[in-house]
């Protein structure tokens, strides 16, 4: 269906972006925040549409600009629509719910810096959304450059004391932003020079069926894979997320972990260009991937700072994703998409949970917290449901992403699976101990009964978060039949290759562009 | 409605009603502040004892449910749908993904499982009556009768499961309530750490759990019991499984039960979970909790049956427990050291007659000793005044528990020995916890020394000053 609405969509939150420039600084913030509370709502409305409506497919095509060949070409579809809504709910939620001063890093922070906080999220979320429903290569090249720059600056210019540091975290960011999205830029030049030779008329668009092949195949996967795993935050290119986690501003923060765009790519670029290489390719990035989740889960044990070992534990998390996506089987793919938007949903609420505790403590190092839970309980308890479900409580979405991915694996790969398994041990270790440690005890920190537990606002955005997370725990199968479709079309994809036969038959290709 | 049907509601109300008031009193805990004493015991006694009779109503109908050809009462394979099936629903194009994973929610009532529903039943609702005296004003009332509906759901959960998959998320839910109310007292360090050793012995051992779940679903093609142990009464099932398959679903479900059960060389975190209310010590470590891995053996019979190796190291870790914890039970001076010690060595017992292949017998030693030990774990603040009732009806001075005038040198070398707790925290401290620990810190190092390489020089600031009510948000 031939329509404005996911050109629309991408294109609100940037042109809010600009026009908050505009708008008095006073209610820039307030606005943005309206803003993205409807969009999220709207972006939900469209998922469900999309859900119910197998055949509807939103879609709107341009004809191709002449000599750079690319053409506007935007879809929402059934695997797009879920993650769409999960990147404007999550940014809602911290732009709502987050304390100030996490939100801009800064101790006193200014109408001038939440404005450009606003600004900065709504950047990112619209090139998150951007490239969800891009189906040019160009075009969503494009996108993951624009969603650079936001991050890649320090907010704002207003002068104190801790700006140097934002510069700091920016620069970190910027430099492995530019390791994540120069191979794809690079990469889309490979493919425009092979599939123009190959006869498209439009080598950048994706549900063009032309697949490549040989050299520049095994090339664009490289370069795909490089701007992968730095996106996904695996080691050794990782470093970047601990530092935006910790010492970031939190809605970017939250955003580089909850879009998964390096899992996106992964499941929607690679075996349509490069399906001959996906395979083994895909294999042993899962490889990398597994040390990486097993690495930093390793390092998150012994942390004595809650931010930190949240941050590893969530870093360690992503990893996984990329382990079920290179099993490349039901189960394995089924657990990943499963697992993908479980932490979208849980590392906000933690994040979240670990800036109130901040907040309130002035500190998230154990050493000075202990007993929070006399004073706190709301607090305290938001931070042990966040946590269960992090490590896959039974009953949640991730421990359903879990099972899963250890059925995929346990039977076909068996030291994988007892790899992950420690992994997922050390995870739930790790999150009770900070939990004890932190909310149990005798208290550490002079009391301040002036300090309220959690405010409405806060307690509202851990509810739904909550409640989110649980309904879609005790109902994962209408995730996995809304997935279903586009892991069949992966699928088949594999097969098709494993039998050596016509990897380039289009109905294949159309499949998994519109599930 | 068939005899079928009303069990299939008779059990899912068991399971159901101790669950269903605890999400509703943690919302309105957090919106409206906490319910008062009153109101929280009455919700929560009135929906333990709804499960209750509702056990007994599922015992009644599958008493009078049909036999088998033994004359044994059939099994009730209660089936609720799937809660994950990769195979639905028909695709147009490829067609049911045949063979594809499927989590199935289901019940299984048969001798094991309605004899396990009715002793939960039972215990809880007098441990519920009980709690309401014993901890009136206490700060943390309306805490404990959440975890302690929550514990009742998943401990039915976890007996009534008819698959492992199943069972996995009750054995979990029991670990979870049972770890919190360890930590009960929270402002003391020593729950704390009780808590912190329970949760990492369940975490480690669970594993076990996870494992012979798959094992079995690829073994049969199904973890539900009905499937893969077939449709006879308990125990008398019958498997197709390879002695091979049988050994390693076996020894999983032993490493599961080492962590639940306290068996050795895990078992040290049962003492030190005493730091919780009497009351739910005798609930989760005298009645229930303790008892998991030993129903979980007892449900793996047919299993155990078929492999040797499997059921003499069931047997053997028996035994192995029962002398250890006896030994060591004798060098503790406080009397819920001294039961948690006499609790594993009876479970000690049960896991023998388990290895000796004799269920009915490991099942009456289960239901009997978790009555008397509930019973002693409820009386044990009063047992110094028990003790010096005794002194004065006998009018004769005897050597307090634990107290010998026995001074050979083996025995010297046992005392000392069991005093240590056969010196196992010592070990798996040296061999595994600080290795774990000290890695993680050259980890860490390393971490560090990459963010200054790429330019984070600053250690994560410390925010000056907390921030005032009103710019919290």
């Amino acid at each position: 269906m031939y329509s404005l609405v996911p050109t629309l969509v991408v294109l609100a939150p940037f042109a809010l972006a600009f026009a908050l420039s505009r708008i008095p600084q006073r209610i820039a913030f307030g606005v943005a925040r309206v803003f993205t509370v409807i969009y999220a709502m709207v972006c939900g409305l469209i998922a469900a549409a999309v859900v119910y409506l197998p055949s509807l497919v939103l879609r709107d095509v341009s004809r191709p600009v002449p000599l750079l060949l690319a053409r506007w070409h935007l879809e929402i579809d059934r695997f797009s629509a879920p993650f769409m809504a999960l990147a404007a709910g999550v940014t809602a939620a911290v732009l709502v719910g987050a304390p100030r001063r996490s939100l801009t890093r800064r101790v006193s922070p200014t109408d001038d810096d939440l404005m450009h906080v606003a600004k900065t999220a709504l950047l990112t979320l619209g090139s998150a959304v951007g490239v969800y429903c891009s189906v040019d290569l160009l075009i969503l090249s494009g996108f993951l450059l624009v969603g650079l720059l936001p991050s890649a600056t320090p907010l704002t210019v207003t002068p104190g004391d801790d700006l140097a540091e934002l510069r700091r975290v920016s620069r970190i960011r910027s430099r492995y932003g530019l390791v994540a999205t120069l191979p794809i830029l690079l990469a889309t030049v490979v493919v425009a020079r092979s599939r123009f030779e190959l006869g498209s008329p439009t080598p950048f668009d994706l549900s063009d069926p032309r697949a490549m092949h040989g050299t520049a195949s095994t090339v664009v996967f490289a370069l795909l894979a490089l701007a992968l795993l730095a996106r996904k935050a695996v080691a050794p290119l990782h470093s970047w997320m601990p530092v935006a986690l910790i010492r970031g501003p939190i809605a970017v923060s939250v955003l580089s972990v909850s879009t998964h765009l390096g899992a996106f790519l992964a499941l929607r670029v690679l075996p349509i260009l490069v399906p001959e290489s996906t395979g083994a390719g895909l294999r042993a990035l899962a490889m990398v991937a597994l040390a990486s989740a097993m690495y930093q889960a390793i390092v998150a044990l012994g942390q004595r700072n809650m931010a930190r070992a949240v941050a590893y534990v969530i870093n360690s998390q992503l990893a996984m994703v990329l382990v079920g996506i290179g099993t490349s089987g039901l189960e394995g793919l089924h657990g990943s998409l499963l697992q993908m938007l479980s932490i979208g949903l849980v590392a906000t609420g933690l994040l979240l949970t670990v800036a109130w505790v901040e907040a309130r403590a002035g500190s998230t190092d154990l050493s000075k917290l202990g007993g929070l839970a006399r004073d706190f309980p709301r607090l305290a308890w938001s931070f042990l449901l966040f946590g269960l479900v992090a490590v896959g409580a039974p009953g949640t979405l991730s421990w359903v992403a879990e099972d899963l991915l250890l059925q995929s694996l346990l039977s076909h790969h068996p030291v994988i699976a007892a790899v992950l398994l420690l992994t997922t041990m050390l995870h739930g270790i790790t999150i009770l101990r900070v939990f004890f440690q932190a909310f149990f005890g005798k208290p550490r920190f002079d009391t301040n009964s002036e300090l309220p537990d959690l405010v409405r606002y806060e307690r509202t955005i851990s509810y739904l978060l909550l409640i989110t997370i649980a309904g879609l725990g005790l109902a994962p199968q209408a995730i996995i039949v809304l997935q279903r479709p586009a892991i069949d079309a992966m699928l088949h994809v594999t097969e098709a290759i494993r039998h050596e036969v016509g990897t380039n038959a289009p109905n294949l290709t159309d499949r998994l562009i519109n599930p | 409605m068939n005899h079928s049907e009303i069990a299939r509601i008779i059990a899912a109300i068991v399971v159901v009603a101790p669950l269903a008031p605890v999400l509703p009193l943690l919302l309105v805990a957090g919106t409206l502040g906490v319910p008062s004493e009153k109101r929280t015991a009455t919700v929560v006694r009135a929906v333990v004892w709804l499960s209750a009779l509702a056990s007994v109503a599922l015992a009644w109908t599958w008493f009078a449910g049909p036999r088998d050809v033994l004359g044994g009462h059939s099994p009730l394979d209660l089936r609720y749908g799937a809660l994950v099936d990769l195979g639905a629903p028909e695709h147009p194009i490829h067609g049911r993904h045949e063979g594809a994973y499927r989590f199935e929610l289901g019940l299984l009532v048969d001798g094991l499982s309605v004899t396990m529903s009715l002793l939960t039943s039972a215990l809880t609702a007098v441990i519920a009556r009980f709690s309401v005296r014993y901890l009136h004003r206490e700060e943390g009332f309306f805490r404990y009768f959440v975890l302690l509906a929550l514990f009742a759901a998943a401990m039915q959960l976890l007996v009534l499961a008819g698959s492992l998959d199943l069972l996995f998320v009750g054995w979990e839910l029991v670990g979870l309530s049972s770890m919190l109310l360890i930590g009960f007292f929270r402002l003391r360090p020593g729950p704390q750490r009780g808590a912190i050793t329970a949760m990492v012995t369940y975490r480690t051992t669970d594993i076990g759990l996870l494992i012979a779940a798959v094992l079995l679903h690829h073994a049969a093609g199904s973890s539900e019991f009905a499937d893969a142990f077939g449709r006879g009464a308990w125990p008398q099932h019958s498997t197709h499984f390879s002695p091979t398959e049988s050994t390693l679903v076996c020894l999983s479900l032993l490493l599961a039960a080492v962590g639940k059960s306290a068996l050795f060389p895990l078992g040290t975190w049962l003492p030190r979970a005493m730091e919780g209310p009497t009351s739910s010590s005798a609930l989760f470590y005298g009645g229930l909790s303790v008892h998991a891995g030993v129903y979980l053996l007892l449900r793996a019979a047919p299993l155990l049956s078929q492999s040797l190796v499997a059921s003499i190291a069931v047997g053997t870790l028996g035994v192995l427990t029962a002398v250890t914890a006896t030994l060591t039970s004798r060098t503790r001076s406080d009397v819920k050291s001294a039961l948690a010690y006499a609790t594993m060595t009876q479970v000690g017992w049960m896991l023998l007659w388990i290895g000796l292949h004799l269920w009915t017998v490991a099942l009456a030693h289960l239901v009997a000793h978790a009555c008397l030990r509930t019973l002693q774990l409820l009386r044990a603040p009063s047992a110094l005044q028990d003790a010096e009732a005794i002194r004065a009806a006998l009018s004769s001075e005897r050597d307090a528990v634990g107290t010998t005038t026995e001074n050979s040198r083996l025995f010297r070398w046992a005392y000392r020995v069991a005093l240590e707790d056969f010196f196992v925290d010592r070990v798996m401290q040296r061999a595994l916890i600080r290795p774990l620990v000290a890695l993680s810190a050259r980890f860490d190092a390393i971490e560090l020394r990459i963010e200054r390489w790429v330019g984070a020089e600053k250690p994560p600031s410390v925010t000056p000053s907390r921030t005032s009510p009103n710019e919290v948000h």
